[in-house]
């Protein structure tokens, strides 16, 4: 057909632009021409003439001119609100359920709005921002053993910025610890340890002193304002000195600048820096390529290519480290290839491998961004959906009123315009609630978010317009269907009372079952993540984690001898059970044993450290001071360690394992222990190496308590600290808190989760509440008749829930599969977990029919008790 | 102030109305100018000038004789109002009259400018 015809683009332009009296003849015309003209030219011409037709049709006196004269559209807009408005006052009870939930959707989006806003605006304020990029390293040790890394050695960058012309500049950016006398206390800082050129590669401004002069000399410092009035009493501390201690050297250091506070969307947070210069005097690998320590940035050119950088730095990095990776794989035996990569600046926020440390600060997990606003949406959709749903069901009061407007002559436009006008007055009400409700709820929520979010951030024009589409798109989404369906009623049948809402209940139905699912989705979630929780917060770890206490004792020559002394000075006192010393932090190297290679925890204990966590030996014996051979020559492992060596427990004792190191060093393995759980139970238990090698420094003190009193017991061992180690901060932490914060993320998604899934279930039970109400007011007379032929309270109040029960019920057959599978995804996460047992859906699912099934019976309860003489005498 | 406005494009189109006489719609009125007055009429300007001039009271149209070929659109036809006649006899007047005055002299262009 259409190749029988004129250029369709053509013809529809005509049509549209034509003035409707000139249209039909016209066309007419130039049909007939095209006709003739295919004939006699061949169809390309004749198209291209029909074309050219057209455009010169295209003139004043043939194009029809739009309308603008709407004499009274200001009027019905104006009666437009106010019926809306008697709309909204008579229903108290409906209008209050759809401004409630919409408030809530509201003011969530609000909320995370703000959160992502903040998200990604993390370290834009740059002037350089484009061209500031970290260098990090993917170690590649062979399959599945991946690892990126965000740290390097100080001397990348010199060569880098010497040899690479696409990078102009390179700043090292390093946290340390330190020690600043403060009057006759020491206290521990971290600040950050930049190279001189940090403020010109940063947009960071100084309120005082010379950023380009400021780091030069080596014992220089800056402060910001916070820091020099904790330490001077007020911020004008420019050219005061103060005495910093960095590892065993005291130094004196000048103030020659002061900051006014980082903003807060920075990774980089300045409370102190100090020159790198005198730094990398305590830092031996400074020299080394391979390994790494701190952040690296460099600023490359304008316009540089990146991958080109990168490539010129892979090649220099390749040449420099060759032979020494030769070395390692020689004698370690592992072969390793390393890649080095840029990372943006900008992206290091929301990175997670590697994210921003060493100094950096506020790293974030993009899921977080990802999950809250997929939560905010649904919520907004379900209170959307009440939205729909009451307005669909009290279409039926308003069927007269729809009738009488179309009998009068009112158009379906005009009142599609009714609808939305009243849509966009419940969302504007819900509008502003909500911004009041977010202004109230911001410093709740920044401890949930770990944010420090104002709402003067809400001033600005992005933000401003987002929450305007936002309210459009809200006033859009609930109030579209329900004018489409108000307007097409005839106004015949609505008049005659005869209107069936057929098609309708069936939308209805499926958005309350929609509901349902995400609140039992999350519901049964939150069931989940409580239960794996309480499992890792009560799991059997394989020791003792009651009064445990660890302090952590300063690395150094002395270290060696310092847990002895205290087991001296703590002895005899009746609250302290006893004191055990361990390595600090986590060890992993490899042994021979049996011509097989272990990957272990090599962890460095003394002799009372099993009998302090209560770690149960399975056969041999601990170490013991009765043995001077223990130090150098035995080992105990876990039965983890026994498997992977393929041994029994039984037969282990006895046997020797070699280390790897350049010694070649063999051990007796003295004694096995069972498995226990000293890392998060996100993790398997490795194979582990305990032994008393005096070439590897203990880090902690772990004392075991009575707990009778703790207060007293603490200060107690803090005296004896302060005794015996002079000049180092004292700090503690019982193993339990330890053991929790290996949970937080978990912790805060359940925060995030159960307060979501409370938000779900409440929005979509006022909803339910409401379409309850409102179907019980349909059916007044007919339970009123029901009532005096003899039917039981029970029958009616079965009657009227029955369908909403079932309606609950298929919600629960989506979501139990749904959840089943996004619980099983979660777990897997977990080396040691639950398993997703029924009860867990079954509880959920209970759970929310109960409350549903309450809120149903409510409204049916109040319906069946009322006299049907009250009910049948009102026409 | 003239009495009638009529444009020469106009004009030219009433006439050729007028010679149709019973057959005058846009495709043979446009034909006709076209070889008649061998030059090439768009259909934009054709229809602009129709209206104008049914506007202006000189013409009147209805419509009749939807074909195929016209993908059963009705023909536009025009004739010639006792107005249109009036504002053409005018035209033609006040040029012949015009004619008239002219001194043969005036033609006579070998004289010219001696």
């Amino acid at each position: 057909m259409k190749s029988h015809g004129p250029p369709h683009l053509f013809l529809r332009f005509f049509r549209w632009f034509c003035h409707p009296s000139l249209k039909d003849p016209v066309e007419g015309d130039l049909m007939e021409l095209y006709l003739e003209r295919r004939k006699q030219f061949g169809r390309r011409s004749a198209d291209l003439k029909f074309a050219l037709d057209v455009l010169l049709l295209f003139r004043p006196g043939i194009v029809k001119f739009p309308n603008f004269h709407h004499p009274n559209t200001a009027m019905m807009y104006k009666s437009y609100f106010k019926i809306g408005w008697r709309n909204l006052v008579r229903d108290k009870l409906y209008s209050l359920i759809k401004i409630l939930g919409l408030s809530i959707g509201l003011t969530v989006c609000m909320l995370i709005f703000l959160y992502s806003k903040d998200e990604i605006s993390y370290d834009q304020f740059h002037q350089n921002k484009g061209r500031i990029f970290r260098i990090i390293q993917h170690w590649d040790f062979g399959p599945e053993q991946k690892q990126t890394i965000g740290v390097t050695n100080g001397v990348l960058g010199e060569a880098f910025a010497s040899q690479v012309p696409e990078v102009a500049e390179y700043v090292r950016v390093n946290g340390i610890d330190v020690w600043v006398k403060k009057g006759s206390d020491i206290v521990h800082e971290s600040p950050l340890a930049v190279d001189s050129n940090f403020f010109s590669v940063f947009t960071f401004t100084l309120a005082e002193g010379d950023p380009r002069t400021a780091l030069h000399d080596l014992h220089s410092i800056i402060l910001s304002r916070e820091v020099a009035r904790r330490y001077f009493g007020t911020d004008d501390a420019m050219g005061k000195t103060m005495q910093i201690r960095i590892n065993d050297d005291l130094w004196d250091f000048t103030v020659t600048g002061i900051t006014d506070r980082s903003p807060q969307n920075s990774t980089i947070k300045i409370d102190m820096l100090v020159p790198f210069g005198l730094y990398a005097r305590y830092i031996n690998n400074n020299k080394g390529w391979l390994g790494g320590s701190m952040n690296t940035f460099l600023l490359l050119n304008p316009e540089a290519d990146v991958s080109a950088a990168e490539r010129k730095m892979q090649d220099i990095f390749d040449r420099e480290t060759r032979d020494q990776l030769a070395k390692v794989k020689e004698e370690q035996g592992f072969s390793v290839k390393i890649r080095l990569g840029l990372q943006r600046l900008t992206d290091i926020h929301l990175s997670r491998n590697p994210g921003p440390d060493n100094g950096m600060a506020d790293g974030s997990d993009p899921a977080y961004s990802f999950v809250l606003t997929c939560i905010a949406i649904f919520i907004l959709i379900i209170a959307c959906i009440n939205f729909v749903n009451l307005a669909i069901a009290q279409s039926m009061k308003r069927a007269r009123e729809i009738g009488v407007r179309k009998v009068i002559g009112s158009t379906r436009k005009q009142l599609v315009r009714l609808f939305l006008t009243e849509s966009f007055l419940v969302s504007s009400v819900s509008f502003c609630i909500a911004l009041l409700l977010t202004m109230g709820i911001i410093p709740t929520f920044n401890s949930l978010a770990n944010k420090e979010l104002d709402f003067s951030y809400l001033v600005d024009g992005y933000l401003i317009g987002g929450f305007l589409i936002l309210l459009i798109i809200t006033s859009f989404t609930a109030g579209f269907y329900p004018a489409l369906v108000l307007s097409s009623f005839q106004p015949v049948q609505v008049l005659y009372g005869r209107y069936k809402t057929k098609g309708r209940n069936l939308l209805t139905k499926g958005l309350i079952v929609v509901q349902f699912t995400l609140a039992m989705f999350l519901i049964i979630g939150t069931i989940a993540i409580n239960s794996q929780l309480n499992f890792l917060f009560h799991a059997n770890l394989g020791y003792d984690s009651q009064n445990l206490v660890r302090v952590e004792i300063p690395i150094r020559n002395t270290s060696e001898s310092l847990p002895s002394l205290f087991k001296n000075e703590l002895a005899g006192r009746p609250d302290i059970v006893s004191v055990a010393a361990r390595n600090g932090g986590r060890s992993i190297s490899g042994v021979r044993a049996d011509g097989k290679m272990i990957e272990i925890e090599n962890v460095k204990i003394d002799d009372r450290f099993l009998s302090t966590f209560r770690i149960p030996i399975v056969s041999g014996r601990n170490f013991s001071p009765d043995h001077p051979s223990d130090s150098l020559h035995s080992v105990i492992v876990n039965e983890t360690f026994v498997r992977a060596a393929g041994w029994k427990t039984e037969d282990a004792v006895g046997r020797t394992v070699q280390f790897m190191d350049e010694a070649k060093r063999e051990a007796t393995v003295v004694g096995v222990i069972k498995d226990y759980h000293f890392l998060s139970l996100k993790e398997d238990i490795k194979p582990e190496l305990l032994s008393m090698n005096p070439s590897f420094n203990f880090g902690e003190i772990w004392i075991r308590i009575d707990g009778v009193d703790v207060p007293g017991t603490l200060s107690r061992i803090r005296s004896t600290f302060v005794k015996l180690v002079p000049l180092f901060p004292y700090s503690y932490e019982f193993m339990n808190d330890i053991n929790a914060r290996n949970y937080e993320s978990e912790t805060k998604w359940r925060q995030i989760i159960t307060i979501a899934s409370a938000l779900f279930m409440f929005i979509s039970c006022i909803g339910l509440f409401g379409l309850v109400g409102l179907s019980v007011e349909h059916r007044t007379k007919e339970i009123g008749i029901r009532k005096i032929l003899g039917a039981a309270i029970s029958t009616i109040v079965g009657l009227i829930s029955k369908e909403f029960a079932l309606l609950v019920g298929v919600a629960f057959v989506v979501a139990t599969p749904a959840a089943w599978y996004a619980i099983s995804r979660w777990l897997e996460l977990f080396a040691y977990r639950i398993d997703p047992g029924w009860w867990m859906f079954a509880s959920g699912g209970i759970l929310v029919v109960a409350i549903a099934l309450a809120v149903v019976c409510m409204q049916a309860i109040k319906a069946a008790v009322a006299s049907p003489v009250n009910s049948l005498k009102t026409e | 102030m003239k009495k009638f406005q009529l444009g020469e494009f106009e004009e030219i189109v009433m006439l050729t109305v007028g010679i149709l006489y019973d057959d005058a719609y846009g495709v043979s009125i446009k034909k006709k100018i076209e070889s008649r007055l061998k030059r090439s009429v768009s259909v934009g300007a054709l229809q602009a000038a129709l209206k104008r001039l049914e506007k202006k009271g000189y013409l009147k149209s209805h419509d009749a004789g939807a074909t195929p070929e016209r993908a059963g659109r009705p023909k536009r036809y025009f004739v010639i109002t006792a107005y249109g006649k009036k504002a053409l006899t005018y035209m033609r007047d006040t040029r012949n009259a015009l004619w008239d005055d002219i001194p043969e002299v005036a033609f006579n262009l070998k004289n010219a400018g001696q």
